[in-house]
């Protein structure tokens, strides 16, 4: 299954569905011919189109995104893609949102087609070798009529008159696409109505809730014991379903918070989370697309990887990695720079070109908060949390070596990752070192840019890091948003605001979470008035929540893009991008007033900590017995203490005393 | 090398030593006379072009004075322990520690001295590999010379072998032998003989 | 971080003309002919020394030295007894400078980039006219520079050799990033 995953194409591809991912399980057993065959589906019609006149274009492209259309509609009737509508309003009103896509940027796309078609002309008429032939033809040669007649760059004017054409056609285009998606809408409506009937009459499947809060812990636990997993996955379906039409579906006198709590065990017990992070997840989704969601972090993304244009370009690139047995393509019409790889007969962390500093292994999520950044030449730029150096790079190469960037990182030993890929990539104008970069204005300032990627719990990466599933808590989603508070407005202040080019901040993170992003948005949009959001730049992506569980959060927070597994194929991930346009408020920003700033921060933040934990146990367990607990808890630090070889007797008694008079006093207070 | 920074500053140095000594010599009048004190001060003022003039206004009697003074300061171990000595021991305008080079125009001509330096280097590397290889040509040629000498005389005493081998034998075959040895096919119209012979 | 001494710049102005030549004063000179125009200069910080433009160097100076970890490029450090130890990310700066050079051919590369001598049945193309024990930049036949060494025979010499016979010594090469990323960089002390 992790194949097929990786094989899929990248980029603002249609979402997925159940049908999707059992079809996927199936591919495992394809062969990569076929599957290849499959992936490629989409630039294959995209190719053609580049060959066929407009009107076999037209045809041909309808035809394929209409199918993908087709699911879309069946798979997620909640979410249409209205995002992408309302970004650009201003453009040709195409009611589909791949195609929309493809022609908004629709000259980048042709330039980038071009430039690999190209390279397939080339590929043949060099000659290459046998065995490359076999491997590349996997790829590019299920073309035929491509490799007959290869394109050059020459052509270009030529497809520039059918983009014309296509714009002539596209009233006509758009309306027969339209009847086309409502004929097949209309179509998956029925299937699907059919479906659930079926599913009704022979299994009475809602039920499901039913047996087990009826017949209670006896069967949960046994569940818990030996469980088939295979059930447990027919039955977040079922709920899943049911919740999706729950006036029909759902069973009488059930609400749905019930369904909504077995799914939740049920995807706790099967994906194996910890029940605290798979609530947090699914809160975020509707059933369907949170399920979609934990479905796609099993599966790993594909494999990307970055030229380094301070080396070399990506065309060149692509065929010396074809030379070597590897089969890539572009990442997708987003990036001129990015390769999506999908197999290599050698290690990529290890080949001549990698080494050379010809590119680099990147996550495709990666390169979004770059480009958001949009760093240009003679800046100067702060990459607050840098390493492993892949965005740091990144930023070097957008900017031609000239500027100057700052990377910083506070881990000395990841540093050195750093350092590395910054020289083997050829980046001569960085500076790293080695702060805390809460420490920032403060070492240095006036930056016309600053990119915080940072820390944070990870849960967009958990088919990376599967570990993120069961090792972050309660408490490290109040630490995170925390750090990530102050060094946003570390970041913040450390940009000067007059910048003739600048004046930005791109604060991202690799988390999915509210807390983790909107929320430390909105925290600095409070704390900052001389800041406000600014449209990211980015072609793809979800909004950004402006509520949340009964928070509402700023109207521009739209502005901000949210990135899932399951909707983009890439890494979970949250962009956005703030302008700087006033000097930060006195005695916050640069000169003196820094760290006294981020110890106010500190207080205003940690307070809460105990306390809600404590009102949280309080509830759980029926209340708290100070006195009690202090006895204890004196006892165990006289112990730790003795245990050092520290006198318990020296002070620390007395503090403790007093900590604890605080804690109730505190608690008294609330 | 005069333009780099250490080695003006050196220069200059050298070049106080170089007044100081021969202001010493040569009756430095009037900084000298004064006490040790009011020396110190005056010392760095005037470099080389002050002591000059000075020496040029000095009088004889002055000159005696300075002379005793100096050789108090020669002689005078006390003299270590003094204040004054030790500071004018120290090059004032001389900062402390490492010198640093960081204009181009010094580092320009340590350049062209590192590069002169390599450039004889690979010169040299050059010339005596070339002779080397020289060398190796001419005794490779004086090799192959001494083995075709070598083999020549075998071929000869081989030769000389058979004959004696086969005078007893034939004696009309002999005078053949001996014709073609002249013209110096030998071995290849020995072969063909022997082969004859043995078919 | 600091600049040179004159006797550093000397022994590491000697270092590179073993690979660059006559060439080495491109690295000196000024980007632009403006009187306040940028130059590179060289710097030293925790004993490694970084060839970087000024105006960077100018800006690395408010970062306090323990928390300084790179600048620009990094050519080398300058070990205890104050020789100078030329590094693989000195490469570029050396590969676009270099005097003599040597192409291997691709069934060499792989070797080369896991530490291994060049051979002579792996070179490609070999600048003429080289002596022994003469310092080279070593490149894939495409022209990718891979790494640097030194010569073990003369061109003239080289010819008569076996193709087994080892015609340069590695010194540094791009497969150090991945084996040595620990000692390249010190950050720990």
């Amino acid at each position: 299954m992790g194949v097929g995953r990786r094989m899929k194409k990248q980029g603002p591809p249609e979402p997925l569905d159940e049908a999707h991912f059992t079809n996927l399980k199936r591919k495992a057993g394809m062969s990569v011919a076929e599957s290849r065959a499959e992936s490629q589906q989409y630039t294959n019609s995209k190719k053609r189109r580049t060959n066929g006149g407009a009107e076999g274009k037209g045809k041909k492209n309808s035809a394929g995104a209409t199918s993908t259309k087709g699911k879309f509609t069946n798979s997620l009737p909640s979410q249409k893609s209205a995002p992408k509508k309302s970004k650009k309003p201003e453009l040709i009103p195409l009611p589909m949102s791949d195609e929309e896509m493809e022609d908004e940027d629709s000259d980048e796309a042709d330039l980038m087609g071009d430039e690999f078609d190209d390279l397939s002309g080339e590929e043949e008429d060099g000659g290459l070798g046998d065995d490359f032939l076999e491997s590349g033809s996997e790829v590019y040669d299920s073309d035929e009529d491509q490799r007959a007649k290869p394109m050059f760059s020459e052509d270009e004017d030529e497809l520039d008159a059918e983009e014309k054409l296509t714009a002539a056609n596209i009233a006509g285009l758009t309306r027969k696409l339209d009847e086309q998606m409502a004929e097949e809408a209309a179509d998956a409506q029925a299937e699907l109505e059919e479906a659930a009937l079926q599913t009704n009459i022979a299994g009475d499947r809602p039920h499901i809730l039913d047996d087990d809060s009826e017949d209670g812990d006896g069967i949960k636990s046994k569940a818990l014991l030996a469980p088939d997993l295979q059930l447990r996955r027919n039955r977040i379906n079922d709920t899943v379903r049911v919740l999706d039409d729950f006036s029909n579906l759902a069973e009488e006198g059930r609400s749905r918070a019930e369904y909504t709590a077995q799914l939740i065990k049920d995807i706790c017990a099967y994906y194996g989370y910890s029940e605290y992070l798979a609530e947090k997840l699914f809160n975020l989704f509707p059933p369907k697309e949170a399920f979609a969601f934990f479905e796609a972090n099993e599966t790993p993304r594909p494999v990307v990887i970055r030229t380094n244009t301070l080396r070399t370009h990506r065309r060149d690139l692509a065929q010396a990695l074809i030379n070597r047995g590897v089969t890539l393509e572009p990442v997708g019409k987003w990036s001129k720079i990015g390769l999506q790889i999908f197999e290599s007969a050698v290690p990529l962390g290890a080949t001549p070109e990698y080494l050379a500093g010809h590119y680099i292994l990147q996550a495709a999520s990666s390169f979004l908060p770059v480009m958001a950044l949009a760093p240009q030449e003679h800046e100067r730029v702060l990459d607050m949390a840098a390493a492993p150096g892949g965005k740091t790079t990144h930023i070097a190469a957008l900017m031609k070596n000239t500027g100057c960037i700052f990377a910083n990182d506070s881990n000395k030993s990841r540093a050195k990752g750093l350092i590395g890929n910054i020289h083997r990539l050829g980046a001569k104008n960085t500076i790293v070192c080695n702060y805390d970069a809460r420490e920032f204005p403060k070492v240095i300032g006036g930056f016309d840019r600053v990119l915080l990627d940072a820390p944070c719990s990870g849960t967009g990466v958990i088919a990376k890091d599967p570990s993120v599933k069961t090792n972050k808590t309660e408490k490290d989603f109040l630490m995170l948003p925390h750090l990530q508070k102050q060094l946003l407005l570390a970041a913040i202040d450390s940009v000067d605001h007059a910048s003739k080019t600048g004046g930005y901040i791109v604060y991202s993170t690799c988390s999915v979470t509210v807390e983790e992003n909107e929320q430390v948005v909105q925290y600095a949009l409070s704390k900052r008035p001389n800041v406000k959001l600014v449209e990211t730049g980015l072609v793809f992506g979800k909004e950004g929540f402006t509520a949340y569980m009964g928070k509402t959060f700023d109207k521009s927070l739209k502005m901000t893009r949210r990135y899932y597994p399951h909707a983009y194929n890439v890494d979970g991930f949250f962009v956005s991008k703030f302008k700087k346009f006033g000097p930060s408020p006195k005695g916050s920003a640069a000169s003196n007033g820094v760290s006294k700033e981020a110890d106010d921060e500190l207080d205003f933040d940690k307070r809460p900590v105990p306390e809600t934990e404590e009102e949280e146990k309080a509830d759980a367990f029926g209340g708290w017995d100070e006195e009690e607990d202090a006895e204890y808890m004196e006892r165990a630090r006289r112990a730790m203490l003795k245990k050092k070889g520290i006198n318990p007797k020296a002070n620390v008694g007395d503090m403790s005393k007093k900590m604890n008079g605080k804690d109730r006093k505190q608690s008294k207070d609330t | 090398m005069a333009p780099s920074r250490t080695s003006t500053v050196k220069n200059k140095h050298a070049s106080k030593h170089a007044a100081n000594k021969s202001g010493i010599r040569n009756s430095k009048t009037s900084s000298k006379p004064q006490s040790d004190g009011v020396s110190k001060s005056k010392k760095p003022k005037g470099k080389g072009p002050p002591p000059k003039p000075q020496k040029s206004a000095g009088n004889l009697a002055t000159l005696k004075k300075k002379r005793r003074v100096y050789t108090e300061k020669e002689l005078g171990i006390p003299a270590l322990n003094m204040i004054t000595p030790v500071g004018v021991e120290k090059p004032k305008g001389k900062k402390k520690g490492k010198v640093f080079v960081d204009d181009r125009e010094s580092m320009l001509t340590i350049l062209a001295m590192v590069n002169a330096d390599k450039e004889g280097q690979i010169e040299s590397k050059m010339m005596k590999a070339r002779q080397m290889e020289e060398i190796r040509e001419a005794r490779k040629a004086e090799a192959e010379k001494r083995v075709e000498m070598r083999k020549a005389k075998l071929d000869e005493t081989k030769e000389g072998i058979r004959k004696k081998r086969k005078r007893p034998s034939a004696g009309d075959e002999k005078d053949d032998t001996r014709i073609e040895a002249a013209a110096g096919t030998r071995p290849l119209k020995l072969k063909k003989k022997k082969s004859v012979s043995f078919a | 971080m600091r600049p040179l001494t004159e006797a550093e710049t000397q022994t590491l102005f000697a270092k590179l003309a073993n690979y660059t030549g006559n060439s080495l004063k491109n690295l000196i000179a000024p980007l632009d002919n403006s009187p306040k125009g940028d130059r590179y200069v060289f710097r030293i910080q925790n004993s490694r020394c970084y060839y970087v433009r000024l105006s960077l160097a100018n800006l690395a100076v408010s970062v306090s030295r323990d928390k300084l970890l790179s600048l620009g490029t990094c050519l080398g450090k300058f070990t205890k007894t104050g020789k100078f130890r030329l590094h693989i990310t000195a490469l570029p700066i050396l590969a676009d400078n270099a005097r003599y050079k040597l192409w291997v051919k691709a069934n060499g590369e792989m070797p080369f980039l896991y530490g291994s001598h060049v051979v002579k049945a792996q070179v490609g193309r070999w600048s003429e006219d080289c002596p022994e024990h003469q310092g080279v930049v070593v490149y894939s036949m495409n022209d990718t520079p891979l790494g640097f060494g030194v010569t073990a025979r003369s061109t003239q010499e080289a010819r008569r050799l076996d193709p087994t016979g080892i015609t340069c010594f590695r010194q540094a090469d791009c497969g150090e990033y991945l084996r040595d990323e620990d000692s390249l960089f010190a950050t720990t002390n």
